[in-house]
């Protein structure tokens, strides 16, 4: 944004989004609706999942290049503030899992580009049906490793 | 548009499709992938955290409960692929998106190849070279 010439013709060359910041905040003032949070949803997932996958690559190759910090790393997941880290994993792969679906299913079969409206529905149904008794057993895994049984 | 006088005519008019790029082949990727991973990330997730518990796991456990079986060394294998792969192409996708300096668009996708392909070839080495227990 910066430098502004004003000038017949450079108002629109000015306005082309060339910073960050403005990018951000515009795809969030974009008002597409159900549309526009589910592909944001849909963004901080997958980066959610990529970060996770990066770590989980480098530990679980500990078990052939370095066993004992393997175990190390095993205490880390072992701990509270990372097993409410798992749930949120658990979320964010079965939000875009069932986004996903819904995207590649609308780029093949075009005709259901009318049942946007319904097809998001669907989406947080399929992901509240799973995520809700995942989220309750890794709870109870959580409140069993500090000693409380429910 | 002289058609009238020349009715019969009929022009032919041969177009060359265009070459698909590589864009697309990633879209493609993008969806086969996904559907892929439908299985086989949500059936470890499934596997790993709600039938097995984290707080049961420890390395003689991957080794004997898990990767002594080569049903799930392939498992892991195709996963670890598939979803490394899909992961750093939608991050490319994201920086696209947001990186609107072309010099700093290069430094990352340099980035995502060399240090993506880093860490792939540890996970693949370890999956392939981690050694089976005796029985």
């Amino acid at each position: 944004m910066g430098s502004c010439i004003a000038g017949k013709g450079q108002e629109e060359e000015n306005y082309m989004p060339n910073n960050l910041g403005l990018t951000l905040e515009q795809s969030v003032k974009y008002q597409g609706r159900f549309g526009q949070w589910a592909w944001i949803f849909h963004r901080i997932s997958g980066l959610a999942v990529l970060l996770f996958l990066t770590v989980h690559i480098l530990d679980t190759s500990f078990v052939y290049f370095a066993p004992p910090l393997y175990e190390e790393a095993l205490k880390l997941y072992k701990s509270v503030p990372f097993g409410i880290g798992e749930i949120f994993l658990m979320a964010a792969v079965l939000y875009h899992a069932a986004n996903g679906i819904r995207v590649a299913l609308v780029d093949f079969f075009p005709q259901l580009t009318t049942r946007q409206r319904e097809m998001w529905f669907v989406v947080w149904g399929v992901f509240l049906i799973t995520f809700i008794p995942s989220a309750y057993i890794m709870g109870r895994g959580i409140l069993r490793s500090m000693g409380i049984n429910i | 548009m002289a058609t009238t006088a020349l009715p019969n005519r009929v022009t032919i008019r041969k177009v060359k499709p265009r070459p698909r790029s590589l864009e697309s082949y990633a879209w493609f990727f993008m969806r086969l992938s996904g559907v892929a991973l439908l299985l086989l990330a949500v059936g470890h997730m499934v596997m790993q955290h709600i039938q097995n518990d984290v707080h049961n796991a420890s390395l003689q456990w991957v080794l004997q409960s898990r990767w002594a079986f080569t049903w799930i060394r392939v498992w892991d294998f195709a996963l670890l692929g598939l979803a490394f792969v899909h992961g750093l192409n939608g991050f490319h996708t994201v920086m696209v998106d947001y990186m609107h300096n072309a010099t700093a668009l290069k430094v990352i996708r340099l980035l995502i190849v060399f240090v993506g392909g880093v860490i792939l070839l540890m996970g693949a080495i370890a999956i392939i070279g981690a050694p089976m227990p005796l029985r």
